[in-house]
């Protein structure tokens, strides 16, 4: 089922131009935890408050390592025009990401543990993704 | 001199935070502006600083081994994205300071 899955995505991911294998697994495994642990809270808690600041959480934080994935990897790569393009995006994106935050607990007065729950996705994401590539390459 | 510089900082902001709880709602959003303002920029500033060197030393990487590009940018989007979760944390703890407590 996940290969099923994982199959669908990849092409996607490398046509959003996420060449290397390896950021395609980050981005890959960010969706997954992203979508999934929000859909199945929003089912579970049927459809609370606390579940949709974590889904809100999820997504900001999937757009953010999004986009951090993607400048990352033009910096690296690309050593004309592209890397001005995408600097541009990421401050779009960071004042968007800055705006909603502000729209969220500012206005909207989310419960702010969910949404912070949310934001952990990432960091959990990326431990779990560092340890394992780490386990690869010792083993 | 760095040991003064962060001990009257801080006494700084103790001072301004006792005079706030005491004067009534005006002072004490403002004294909540001020930390947050501080909050903010220590945070801001020091996960730039964190990420500069990050990028610095993939860079350095990079050009004296090449080959290692690949391996070397999966390690610094990593460690990008650890840094940049904590700035959005601060963020985060700042506009809960702001607008919750």
């Amino acid at each position: 089922m996940l290969e099923m899955i994982n199959q669908k995505l990849e092409p996607w991911l490398v046509k959003s131009g996420f060449g290397r294998t390896d950021t395609r697994i980050i981005i890959r495994n960010q969706i997954y935890v992203s979508l999934g642990t929000s859909l199945v809270i929003v089912l579970v808690t049927l459809f609370s408050r606390w579940s949709f600041a974590y889904a809100a959480g999820a997504a900001l934080a999937l757009v953010n390592i999004w986009a951090l994935a993607r400048i990352s990897q033009a910096l690296v790569y690309h050593r004309k025009g592209a890397p001005f393009k995408l600097f541009v995006i990421f401050m779009v994106k960071m004042t968007l990401s800055g705006l909603a935050l502000y729209w969220l607990i500012g206005v909207e007065r989310v419960p702010h543990w969910g949404l912070i729950s949310g934001l952990g996705t990432v960091p959990l994401n990326v431990a779990v993704t560092g340890l394992i590539q780490l386990g690869n390459t010792k083993a | 001199m760095k040991f003064a510089k962060i001990l009257l900082t801080t006494l700084a902001m103790v001072l301004v935070a006792t005079s706030a709880f005491a004067a009534g709602d005006a002072s004490l959003m403002s004294a909540k502006a001020y930390a947050t303002a501080l909050g903010m920029g220590i945070a801001a500033g020091l996960c730039g600083i964190a990420q500069g060197m990050g990028v610095k030393g993939a860079c350095d990487g990079i050009a004296r081994n090449p080959e290692a590009a690949g391996q070397i940018s999966t390690t610094l989007i990593l460690g990008l994205a650890f840094i940049e979760s904590l700035a959005i944390y601060a963020l985060v703890v700042n506009l809960i300071l702001l607008f919750v407590v």
